[in-house]
């Protein structure tokens, strides 16, 4: 019974770290967020950019290649700002889940 | 195993504050303290929990003295675990920032597991039972602390969201 007690506790006190060092983890992950969105202000700015320019396309086709070409960088930046995220948290050492994302992305872990 | 009457007490008062909290943090409802809101639900609903066990497991111990003993500190440690998730979950999905009451809550529940695993394997495991009078003093301090923290982060949130609509008015 002891070693049956002793194996639920050790499970509980596992949990308890992971849930506590998420909750604590949470404001270093929006703080991290906030200074790489503002790193990549300039290139969000020129995607909003080239969308108002695409109001300006007559031609139905060249319209939706414009806009084809847009979506194409706003992805591409946008897993970049996933990138960079997950390599400041993984840099600080505040987050395992930054490094299984950085893998994930062919990125260097 | 009995009963402690004046600990009980003690804890059933700071379960009585802690639900006043909450209904006066639901009458000046704002959005400013909504991670105080949630903490202190949390705490309301894990506290009564503990309230209402604890006599429970008294009568299993009339019966079941071993079991008992055990249950006692995974049924405490699993409570705190459940506070703690819940905070973290409810964070996380209203996208609300952690407070600094909501730190101090977690903290406080962390603290609380680990005195139970320490209480549990002095008094089961090595059988030396010197932690019985430090398990006996830090549960209620740190019961008592976490209620002090929340009253007055309620009043708080209430005095600065009184100052934000003043500002407001000009």
């Amino acid at each position: 019974m002891i070693f049956v007690s002793v194996f639920i506790l050790s499970v509980l006190i596992i949990f308890h770290f992971r849930f506590a060092k998420e909750l604590f983890d949470s404001e270093i992950t929006e703080h991290v967020q906030r200074k790489i969105k503002s790193d990549l202000s300039e290139e969000a700015f020129c995607i909003v950019e080239n969308l108002i320019d695409v109001d300006r396309i007559r031609y139905r086709s060249d319209k939706e290649l414009a806009l084809e070409q847009i979506q194409g960088k706003a992805s591409e930046l946008y897993e970049e700002y996933e990138i960079k995220v997950a390599e400041e948290l993984q840099k600080s050492g505040s987050s395992y889940k930054a490094f299984g994302y950085v893998v994930l992305k062919g990125g260097n872990p | 195993m009995n009963l402690n009457p004046e600990l009980y007490l003690l804890s059933s008062t700071c379960l009585v504050v802690q639900i006043a909290c909450l209904l006066f943090l639901i009458k000046f409802y704002s959005q400013q303290s909504n991670s105080i809101f949630i903490t202190t639900a949390v705490v309301v609903v894990a506290n009564a929990m503990m309230v209402v066990i604890e006599p429970m497991l008294f009568q299993l111990a009339e019966h079941y003295r071993e079991v008992a003993k055990h249950a006692w500190y995974i049924i405490f440690t699993l409570i705190d675990l459940i506070a703690i998730y819940a905070l973290f979950k409810f964070h996380k999905l209203l996208g609300i920032k952690v407070s600094l009451s909501a730190k101090f809550v977690t903290s406080a529940y962390m603290a609380f597991s680990c005195i139970q695993i320490l209480r549990f394997c002095d008094r089961l495991i090595l059988e030396t039972n010197f932690m019985q009078y430090v398990y006996q003093v830090s549960i209620p301090f740190i019961g008592v602390t976490m209620t002090l923290v929340i009253l007055y982060n309620t009043v708080m949130s209430k005095l600065k969201s009184v100052d934000a609509s003043k500002e407001v008015l000009g």
